[in-house]
């Protein structure tokens, strides 16, 4: 069967319950918004083809279930995920906090060179505002990790952020590939070492 | 006077040694007369030759919460409406049992823990305070579950029963963060006392206690809830304290004409759920002492279950129950594992879902599900012991596969399917549970592309020849767990295939789709069944069974045709019966039901049964029951009534037995069939060895 895609890009939604996880990925994948919340049973998934550079890129999106009696179950999925969307809710401070005890998650399950990436969802409620966007943005800078501030209901960023995560991966697989097999007559590009977490500068300045 | 009769029996039984058994056969949960509860509860909690524990209270009320506990019980006897006389006594009774009973076990008091609740109504028996004292023990000791706190495992186990039967209330109270233990800790703390009225707390606990099952209350709690679902889905807007004010109060409703059928539903519900359970969580919930690491890790399993688990023995048990009761649990194994691992080796009665399939090709798979959910309907109604209505999923065991197998497992919980199960151990633990038999008892076992099979091999090249696959703890269970794997082997034979054709189902139902050629598993549908297999009449093409009834178990099976009467018995021609070979004595006897019934039978013995065959008249009778030898745990007599013998089947289970099931007999000189009896069993155990 001939491959419908260029690359296969397995991402992950974590957070804490209730942040809108379901819904971001709802609004990538059907371009809707269900306003009855249900909360997920231990692990679900999306996918969705998009295309960048001319390349067809499948993403298939694990989208975890958030309460703590899950985290057995979803920890395993950490294990194959290329990229990783930390999600937390502007309206709940206590779900900003956590966001240090999912990036130790990822640091202790996930792969080394996993791309990671900030989102502060809901961020139509201004009035219910606990986290502003500073402290995000903040965050963000900490860890070396891109930020952007999503609304799943008003259809803010969704797009962008998967697109962004996206085009990381690919970048970063791209300049793996190349390593491996430098084109022919070409100069033998310097290997990076791929195993040092590249900060967010150092990439931008690769970009 | 006829209808009373039962009450002299049971007068005449309490005077004599009975037991919860004999009680429960003879009031069959008919309302008991007052005079006689304080006997027939002090019998059922077996605390009728204890001793007077309160004598060695030195009447120091010395607690460090002491003046808090005086206070709780005045509060809590002031709502009753008692004279103030009878108030006092009963005031100082209760601080005393429980001042003595902190002391006694070096427990602490804490407000609302529900021991003053459960006290109140054995208060209503007006025993002494030494009896009252040791009924109060007894319960706490039995039938209320360890962990019993906010977060506790209790309420772990509770969200998982309820998952299991009604999976969309779950996960409406999940979405909405209310934990079983923010409405039922108090149910599961006093048994329903602390909200329901006296005359319907006396009722259901003259039920609670015949019955002698601690998981009771778990079911109690599971009507309460899906009995008032209705009204709890409406209540989807309304806030999280709301919601859980109007389910802690939804006992309150009970009344006492409504505890029979509370009850009975109860118990109806016990039958429709898998007891891998109750095995599991037995120690952990009503144990002694469980803080040891073992527990704890216990803990966490159950706390981060993703369903409820089945064990291996269940399992393999149930597809080998030849007669199961009606309503009983019986399973749809679905076997999650990547085809090429399902071609190298699979139970019998396993049908396969490639859940690889849900990510690669989501259209496919969801045409697998509806061709599962078909065979499942059409197994179903064939009666075949491979179709039920539980599903139980399977993976392989391996921690990399299996995210795939949840996957698969929590797409049909997110579907709200109820009765949604997963083997503990997957396949790897039905490798291991069959041992050296694994070979006879796998269907396509290929040792070489076994993924188990490698993993021992790797193993025992690494370390020397170490050890076994199966775990054995003591003598007596190794014996057991042997004869039960040879069992297992034999019974083997008369699973049923259940295969699914992928072109009759849209061309993507088993496996294949994958690149994985399925032409394996066609293969084994002609070989298994060319064999000894009749097409079953009603079903479609899509599979097929073999006629569970036409093999004895023991697979000698050289016995003359048994005709199917048309609801599936199996009835034979006595004579004709009686030469078969393998029969070592058959005895004339007759069957005791609980109800008191008796039946003419013979208890027919062969060398790895017992059979027991009920007259029909006219030469003929029915099977009624094939026990294996192995399974006997216990064979008692009637101290009074040396010929009424009872056999018990069951497993061991640590260091106790776990009984199953039983019959009783009335067979004249009873001593010297179980002396044949015992000797056989003796045999069979060191043959298995």
């Amino acid at each position: 069967m001939a491959k419908t895609y260029d690359y296969l890009f397995k991402l992950l939604l974590i957070g804490d319950s209730g942040v809108g996880k379901t819904c971001i990925l709802f609004r990538f994948s059907e371009d809707a918004f269900n306003t009855t919340f249900i909360s997920t049973i231990g692990i679900d998934f999306k996918i969705r083809t998009i295309e960048l550079d001319n390349k067809k890129i499948k993403l298939q999106i694990w989208d975890t279930a958030g309460q703590e009696r899950f985290r057995t179950i979803t920890t395993a999925y950490y294990r194959g995920a290329m990229g990783i969307m930390l999600v937390y809710d502007i309206t709940q401070e206590k779900s900003f906090e956590n966001i240090k005890n999912w990036i130790r998650n990822i640091e202790e399950n996930a792969s080394a060179d996993v791309e990671k990436m900030l989102l502060g969802n809901k961020c139509e409620l201004t009035d219910k505002r606990q986290v502003s966007k500073e402290r995000g943005e903040q965050l963000a800078i900490e860890y070396g990790i891109k930020f952007m501030e999503t609304s799943a209901k008003a259809s803010i960023n969704v797009e962008e952020a998967f697109l962004t995560l996206a085009s990381d991966i690919k970048a970063k697989t791209e300049k793996r590939m190349e390593a491996n097999n430098p084109p022919k007559g070409g100069h033998q590009l310097k290997p990076m070492d791929s195993r040092t977490k590249d900060s967010w500068l150092s990439r931008c300045s690769l970009l | 006077m006829e209808e009373n009769m039962w009450i002299i029996e049971l007068e005449s039984a309490l005077l004599d040694d009975c037991t919860v058994n004999d009680i429960y056969g003879i009031c069959q949960g008919k309302a008991l007369p007052e005079a006689l509860r304080p006997d027939v509860w002090q019998v059922c909690l077996d605390v009728r030759h204890k001793s007077d524990q309160m004598s060695l209270f030195n009447e120091i009320y010395d607690l460090p919460f002491q003046s808090q506990l005086r206070e709780d019980c005045q509060r809590h006897v002031d709502r009753m409406g008692n004279d103030e006389e009878d108030k006092v006594s009963v005031v100082s009774d209760l601080e005393s049992i429980i001042t003595f009973y902190c002391k006694n076990r070096n427990l602490q008091y804490e407000p609302d823990n529900g021991w003053i609740e459960l006290l109140l109504p054995l208060f209503a028996l007006k025993l002494n305070r030494s009896d009252t004292f040791n009924l109060f023990e007894s319960i706490r000791d039995t039938y209320i579950p360890k962990g019993c706190r906010p977060k506790g495992n209790v309420f772990h186990v509770f969200r998982l029963l309820l998952l299991y039967h009604d999976p969309e209330l779950c996960t409406l109270l999940d979405t909405k963060k209310i934990t079983p233990d923010l409405y039922s800790l108090t149910w599961f703390q006093s048994l329903f006392a602390s909200c329901s009225s006296l005359s319907v707390i006396i009722a259901m606990w003259d039920l609670y206690f015949q019955n002698a099952d601690p998981f009771m209350v778990f079911f109690l709690a599971l009507i309460i809830l899906i009995n008032g679902r209705e009204q709890i889905l409406q209540m989807r807007s309304s806030s999280k304290e709301e919601i859980i004010k109007f389910l802690s109060l939804m006992p309150c409703a009970l009344e006492f004409d409504d505890v029979p059928d509370f009850c009975s539903l109860a118990q109806y519900y016990a039958l429709k759920t898998p007891t891998s359970f109750k095995t599991d969580y037995l120690k952990a919930l009503y144990g002694k002492q469980n803080d040891t690491p073992r527990s704890q890790e216990e803990a966490n399993k159950v706390s981060q279950a993703l369903c409820l688990p089945v064990s291996v023995y269940e399992l393999v048990e149930n597809s080998a129950t030849e007669f199961p009761v009606p309503d009983a649990v019986r399973f749809f194994l679905v076997d999650c594992r990547p085809a090429e691992q399902y071609n190298a080796g699979h139970l019998s009665t396993a049908f396969h879902l490639d859940c690889n399939l849900m990510l690669q090709e989501p259209v496919a798979f969801a045409t697998a599900v509806q061709g599962l959910l078909t065979a499942q309907r059409q197994a179903i109604e064939a009666n075949s012991n491979a179709g039920g209505e539980h599903l139980c999923f399977m993976g392989s065991g391996r921690v990399e596969e299996d995210q795939y197998t949840h996957m698969v497992v929590a797409s049909f919980l997110q579907k709200n399917t109820h009765y949604v199960s997963l083997l503990t151990g997957g396949y790897a633990s039905i490798h291991d549970y069959f041992g050296d038999q694994m070979a006879d008892c796998l269907e396509d076992h290929n040792a070489r592309k076994c993924l188990v099979c490698q993993q021992h091999n790797a193993q025992q090249t690494k370390s020397a020849p170490l050890k076994t696959s199966t775990p054995s703890s003591t003598d007596l269970f190794s014996k057991f767990s042997a004869a039960m794997k040879s069992k297992s082997a034999e019974v083997k034979g008369k699973l049923l295939d259940i295969i699914v054709n992928p072109s009759a189902n849209g061309g993507a139902t088993a496996s294949g789709t994958n690149g994985v050629p399925s032409a394996p598993v066609q293969e084994r549908h002609v070989s298994a069944k060319e064999r000894n297999g009749k097409r079953y009449r009603n079903v479609a093409p899509v599979f097929s069974i073999d006629d569970e009834n036409e093999d004895a178990l023991d697979g000698a099976g050289e016995r003359d045709d048994a005709p199917l009467t048309s609801d599936g018995k199996e009835i034979v021609n006595l004579n004709q019966y009686f030469k078969t070979a393998d029969i070592i004595n058959a005895f004339k006897c007759q069957e005791v039901h609980m109800s008191g019934y008796m039946y003419d039978s013979h208890l027919i013995i062969t060398p790895g049964q017992l059979v027991v065959l009920r007259e029909l008249g006219r030469g003929q009778a029915q099977i009624m029951v094939r026990r294996p030898l192995a399974s006997i745990v216990k064979i008692t007599a009637k101290k009074r009534h040396r010929d009424l013998i009872t056999f018990k089947y069951g497993f061991p289970d640590g260091d106790g037995l776990l009984i199953t099931d039983m019959d009783r007999f009335l067979i004249p000189n009873a001593a010297e069939v179980t002396a044949l009896i015992s000797r056989l069993i003796v045999q069979v155990l060191d043959d298995a060895k």
